[in-house]
């Protein structure tokens, strides 16, 4: 006996069956438009990837934002608990301009990251990142040269380790609990004060990834002068500079808000400048990228390959 | 009234600066001997005072002693060096050797930003952690240090306690990072002055005799280096003539050999006969190219 759907009824449950119950193969699960940007201080990581994160929101990222230290250290005549509230502060008005979703802020103590276990940073951004499950991270780049606030190493080295050891045999207790291991697609090393050096960047799987900021610098910029408290101290620190070495500049003589927004302004753009030059871009910035685009696998590298059997078929 | 503090502070800053005084921040006295005595030398010579800071004991750089005996003979003989050289004053940590590693890095960073403050120096010098293949993880460890140390002196919310006593936040103009000539790539600028120090060589043709004679003054260390040198020669099967007999003269013979040696690598493609080569963070350092003309 066959069954044909005659009434209404019956030829309803039949294409509901056939839409929803079917197995049909699944469509691929659309792509996680997050980001996770892991940063030393409040202002770093827009120093570092601001006209590319800023990029990535117009194409409807959404941003958060791991600030691991306090910042409790930079500032001109304040103590460390004003400090730390003026900075902060700063952050959230500089975030929110650029258009981040979220600062998750560890207030760790900045300049004594080196005095917490890499380990314990890491399973704070591991929980985070199995969180967030982001598409992309940026993290500080640990292996830059002349990078003089150390703070930058300590957590761009326990950024890069949790990208790595974030599966389930890791933290079993949040995998309990049902935060799952988590394995970040596509990462940025960012370099917060400096441009790549020639050649670096690209080895094994990863490259040097230039990222023309043009249409986005502004946006930075506007962002970077939100950091009022360190841009001041930055200002101060010139012109102190300058006088010991006998050369005021008279675009320091008066020091008010302009003139500490100018200079940072035109730090920013020099070092736009210089990245952008190098790429044939009016500004940039650089990435030791590693990872795979959506849609994109990582080739299975050479020496794997060589050693590797075809599976045996199945009978 | 904090910010008259602040203005009362950068005027004494100002003011010391202008005597020109230097501080080397080293792991050993032979390695900052051989990197960067003759430019010392040249400073002290042109007027400038000169404070050294020895981060390490030295207590393993010796031939048949005990590591008390090494450590007390080096720290002597590394103070009669430092004199020939015009350094006014020689401060020993005591860390030990090769262990610095187990020396937490805010410790060893604190107590330079603490002589940073005190000594309000306008030059500073210090092993370069960035230098690759230097097997001396000791230079690494002192040299994160200190470059950390010269950052952080700035602030004053770095040892409160010491800002409170009248240690202020100071700025030191100056940097040389120095390293032995093994990088490959250390006279690669990597960028623009305004983001990185850049490559500099400082001519030490006049003042290469008074390095030589200072590092000769290091017997311990030299005679250490010396044996260990025969040694691993006659493992080999082979000799150096000038070690058959270990005695001074073949010591000091063979100090001249290393140093000259040594200054001809970090001269080549100078136009100088004798160099030492740095990593130079001056004004141009972190400043925008435009508030500089």
């Amino acid at each position: 006996m066959t069954f044909l759907p005659n009434t209404c009824v019956e030829r309803l449950a039949v294409l509901f069956f056939a839409l929803v119950l079917w197995p049909w193969p699944c469509p691929a699960q659309p792509q996680n438009r997050t980001i996770v940007a892991i940063s030393a201080g409040g202002g770093d990581y827009l120093k570092g990837a601001g006209g590319t994160l800023a990029r990535f929101i117009d194409e409807g990222y959404k941003v958060y934002v791991i600030q691991v230290g306090n910042d409790e250290k930079y500032s001109i005549g304040m103590g460390p608990a004003e400090t730390r509230l003026a900075n902060n502060g700063d952050a959230e008005r500089a975030a929110k301009a650029l258009g981040v979703t979220e600062i998750v802020n560890l207030n760790n103590k900045t300049g004594e990251l080196s005095q917490l276990s890499s380990n314990e940073l890491r399973n704070e951004m591991s929980t985070l990142l199995r969180f967030y499950k982001p598409q992309k991270l940026f993290l500080p780049d640990p292996f830059l040269h002349y990078e003089a606030e150390w703070d930058q190493f300590w957590v761009g080295r326990a950024a890069e380790e949790t990208n790595y050891s974030n599966n389930d045999v890791f933290l079993a207790e949040l995998t309990r609990i049902g935060l799952k291991g988590y394995s970040v697609p596509e990462t940025y090393y960012y370099s917060v004060r400096r441009p790549y050096r020639p050649g670096e960047g690209g080895h094994n799987g990863a490259r040097l990834e230039a990222v023309d900021i043009s249409k986005t610098f502004q946006h930075k910029v506007d962002a970077c002068l939100q950091l009022r408290t360190t841009n001041r101290v930055y200002a101060e620190h010139v012109r102190w500079r300058l006088q010991l070495m006998n050369r005021p500049s008279p675009l320091l003589e008066k020091m008010d808000a302009a003139a500490v927004d100018a200079l940072a302004r035109e730090w920013i753009s020099e070092l736009a400048s210089t990245i952008g030059a190098k790429h044939g871009f009016s500004q940039g910035e650089e990435f030791n990228y590693h990872g795979s685009a959506p849609g994109q696998t990582q080739p299975l590298p050479p020496w794997i390959l060589e050693r590797a059997k075809p599976m045996p078929r199945k009978q | 009234m904090r910010r008259r503090l602040f203005l009362q502070i950068l005027s004494a800053s100002l003011a010391r600066a202008a005597a020109g005084k230097t501080v080397l921040i080293v792991a050993s006295d032979a390695g900052w001997l051989a990197c960067a005595g003759g430019a010392v030398a040249k400073m002290t010579g042109d007027g400038a005072s000169a404070i050294l800071v020895r981060v390490g004991n030295d207590e393993k750089e010796s031939w048949g002693l005990t590591p008390e005996e090494t450590a007390l003979r080096n720290r002597t003989e590394g103070e009669r060096a430092a004199k020939l050289l015009g350094i006014q004053e020689v401060i020993s940590f005591g860390y030990r050797s090769s262990e610095l590693r187990d020396v937490p890095h805010t410790t060893m960073r604190d107590r330079l930003i603490f002589l940073i403050r005190h000594h309000r120096p306008a030059v500073l010098f210090f092993p370069n952690p960035h230098t690759e293949q230097d097997r001396n993880l000791d230079r690494y460890y002192v040299g994160a240090a200190a470059e950390d140390a010269w950052h952080c002196a700035r602030f004053q919310n770095y040892l409160p306690a010491a800002s409170h006593s009248g240690l202020a936040p100071h700025i030191v103009s100056e940097v040389y990072y120095y390293s032995p000539p093994v990088d490959p790539r250390r006279r690669e600028p990597e960028s623009t002055a305004t983001f990185v120090p850049q490559p500099v060589r400082v001519d030490i043709g006049g003042q290469f005799e008074r390095k030589l004679r200072a590092a000769q003054v290091l017997r311990t260390v030299n005679r250490s280096t010396a044996m260990r040198l025969k040694q691993s020669l006659e493992a080999a099967g082979r000799r150096l003539p000038i070690l058959d007999v270990v005695d001074e003269s073949a010591i000091d013979k063979l100090v001249e050999e290393n140093l000259r040696g040594l200054a001809a690598v970090c001269s080549e493609g100078s136009g100088y006969q004798l160099a030492e080569e740095f990593r130079y963070a001056g004004i141009e350092y972190d400043i925008p190219a435009k508030y500089l003309r």
